[in-house]
């Protein structure tokens, strides 16, 4: 299984949101990294072929997901990252009306959408309407549709959106344990959400892929550059503020902990530590505005 | 697909705006229907006068007087009778304009259940135009032809007259002719209250339509409003028989809402007036009217017309909905559409102008066949119910192809 991205650009009047774009992904978790503004939706949306692109192709195992059109929406699953319910429905009905529109057939649908009720912890309030949920629930239900289908290709916009820390880490083994042998992509800019369940990470920037690779890969870079040190005078702390990357400022009492990215030493007491995604993240995003 | 259909009448029929806006429209509709009956007022031969259903019994039982078959013979009898009454200054009074009329007497005891009756025998020798019967006072019988001869010259004399420099075409002259030759005379008289008063207030159902049309608006639009198009749209069927079964469960919505608008509305004046006079000759409230119907023939023609129009309607709505990302826009342009005639005067039955005002659904949604209004494409001339008919139709299938093709296209935002 494989779907190749080729080339893919989305330009509005003036602005490219998507700028030729191209990656071949097969069977794993893929965290797509990027600041608001990126282009990770445009580009999600472009996948699930609710977006049409300016220019490029997406193909799914060779042909172009525009000429598989039922069959490429079979093997689809999509989370949005804004989007609605219909406040009348309860949670089982929108997940048999989803059902119902993936194919399933309604005995089939049924099993799934109890499973998947249970699985994400809204089995007690499947009869509820979605007008009582708070943002987490809804978002749960979100996730649940998405899975319906039990698809080749999961796509996931800023899916732990208002999930509390539990819910998050329960969403992690789900998709860990869903993810054998399909296509995952997941987005964020929440690094600790994919430090732990992504195969490679893409990271984006003003519509362009800037990084990929494994996080071993993307973090051999940055061996031996994060340094973190603690600082007694505050005007030291601005000093080294203005020269270096700082990934992170922590105020004490009478001194402050710096974590810094830096090729040399850049404060006598600073000590080396282990690179993070979120320094890399930073970092990259850092140096850039600088 | 049936239990896509059976969501998407779901999501219709659990907005609570859609259920008020039903109720808030059936009532208004049998308010409006029911007015008729309970307004109706009649004088009895002492001159008593009567409200609601006990005047429609007393004007029942005086109809029944002169019912029966509308012979030349009996015309000329009503007339003679007229004339008598008049030539006594007796039954006479003057009104404050200078005119002579009927004295209350007269008009109780005698014209109170004829009128209608004269009015349109009046319409026939004398004026067409004719609102009474003043011409019928001094009409000279001897020069007259038989009724229905004459009526038929009158039908004659309104096709080769010209209008603002218009004039029927030939073809048109030959359709209407043919038409109206085709009804069955002599008529039958008698009691058609129930399908006249039916047929004064018949176009209020527009409301109806346009309450049909708030509910529906938000079909398409509704979901790119709400952000639910995102994950219809990557569904399998999302973008097929999704689509389908929005339409189908609107038009199903559509249909049994209407059919309730229509029950409340028929049954409204028909509980008061009863059904009398369904296998009479619509030409009983127009004389002059071309076409061979009955009453209760005229009333299934308009209800066949009537859902068409709402049928075209829905179409119409559920392309806006599925082009525009909002569904008050989609109202607002529904609403524009459909109230538009109401500010327009059609002159006449000529013109583009006039013969597009003709086919607005104010206008369309009810057709009295009374006049004789008809659009010729080459050879062939169609009159304007069945150009309705099929301007409607004809519009909810490229408004039902535009509206599938601009959803399964939509692009979110």
């Amino acid at each position: 299984m494989e779907l190749a991205i080729d080339r893919l650009t989305k330009q509005y009047k003036n602005k490219i949101a998507v700028d030729r774009f191209s990656i071949n992904l097969k069977p794993g978790v893929y965290g797509l990294l990027g600041s608001n503004g990126a282009g990770k939706t445009t580009l999600m949306r472009m996948i699930c072929d609710i977006q049409k692109p300016t220019s490029g192709q997406i193909k799914y195992n060779g042909k172009d997901i525009k000429q598989l059109g039922e069959n490429y929406r079979t093997v689809l699953g999509y989370l949005p990252q804004d989007f609605g319910y219909y406040p009348d429905f309860t949670a089982y009905d929108f997940l048999m009306y989803i059902a119902a529109l993936k194919g399933i057939s309604k005995e089939k649908a049924e099993i799934r959408a109890n499973e998947l009720l249970q699985i994400v912890n809204l089995d007690n309030e499947r009869k509820q309407k979605i007008k009582t949920f708070s943002g987490g629930m809804k978002q749960r239900l979100g996730i649940a549709q998405a899975m319906l289908n039990n698809p080749k290709i999961l796509i996931l916009d800023e899916p732990t959106a208002g999930l509390d820390p539990k819910e998050r880490v329960k969403f992690r083994n789900l998709i860990s344990s869903f993810s054998q042998d399909k296509i995952v992509i997941l987005s964020t800019h929440i690094v600790s959400d994919i430090e732990f369940i992504a195969d490679r990470i893409i990271v984006m920037k003003k519509g362009n892929k800037i990084l990929e690779g494994t996080p071993e890969e993307l973090l051999k870079s940055l061996n031996g550059k994060v340094w973190k040190c603690t600082v007694y005078d505050k005007k030291e702390v601005a000093k080294l503020n203005s020269i270096y990357c700082i990934i992170n400022i922590h105020q004490e009492n009478n001194y402050t902990e710096l974590r810094i990215v830096s090729d040399k030493q850049p404060y006598l007491h600073a000590v080396n530590v282990e690179p993070n995604l979120e320094d890399l993240y930073l970092a990259y995003f850092q140096e850039n505005e600088k | 697909m049936g239990t896509l259909v059976k969501f998407e009448l779901k999501k219709l029929l659990s907005k609570k705006m859609n259920i008020i806006v039903i109720a808030v429209c059936l009532i208004l509709i049998t308010l409006l229907f029911s007015m008729s009956g309970k307004d109706f007022l009649a004088t009895d031969k002492s001159g008593k006068l009567y409200k609601g259903k006990e005047a429609i019994s007393v004007r029942k039982e005086q109809i029944k007087e002169i019912s029966g078959t509308l012979t030349n013979k009996k015309i000329i009898e009503e007339i003679e009778k007229l004339q008598e009454l008049h030539n006594d200054p007796k039954n006479l009074i003057t009104n404050s304009d200078g005119e002579t009329d009927f004295n209350p007497k007269i008009y109780n005891e005698y014209l109170n259940n004829r009128l209608n009756l004269l009015t349109n025998i009046n319409r026939v020798y004398a004026n067409y135009n004719a609102s009474y019967i003043t011409e019928l006072f001094n009409l000279n019988l001897k020069e007259q032809k038989d009724f229905y001869e004459t009526r038929g010259q009158r039908i004659e004399e309104k096709l080769n007259q010209s209008y603002d420099g218009k004039t029927y075409s030939n073809q048109e002259k030959e359709y209407w002719l043919e038409k109206s030759n085709n009804t069955k005379t002599p008529f039958e008289y008698g009691f058609y209250y129930g399908y006249s008063n039916l047929y004064s207030t018949y176009e209020m159902l527009i409301i109806g339509v346009i309450a049909i049309c708030i509910c529906l608006a938000s079909v398409f639009a509704g979901e790119y409003q709400n952000g639910t198009d995102k994950i219809l749209l990557t569904t399998k069927y999302g973008k097929s028989k999704g689509v389908t079964a929005k339409i189908i469960a609107s038009y199903i919505f559509a249909t049994l809402v209407f059919t309730i608008y229509l029950m409340f509305a028929i049954g409204s004046v028909f509980l008061m007036f009863g059904t009398d006079g369904g296998n009479l000759p619509i030409q009983l409230s127009n004389i002059l009217s071309p076409y061979a119907l009955t009453f209760f023939q005229s009333l299934l023609y308009n209800i066949v017309i009537s859902y068409t129009v709402l049928f075209g309607m829905v179409g119409l709505t559920l392309f806006l909905s599925s082009k525009l990302k909002n569904p008050m826009t989609v109202l607002v342009i529904d609403i524009a559409i459909i109230m538009l005639p109401v500010f327009l005067t059609i002159k006449s039955a000529f013109g583009i102008f006039n013969k597009i005002l003709f086919l607005m659904p104010y206008n369309a949604i009810y057709s009295n066949f009374s006049q004789m209004v008809s659009y010729k494409f080459g050879s062939i001339v169609i009159d304007l119910p069945m150009m309705t008919i099929i301007t409607y139709i004809f519009m909810m299938v490229i408004a039902l192809i535009c509206a599938k093709k601009t959803y399964s296209k939509h692009q979110v935002e």
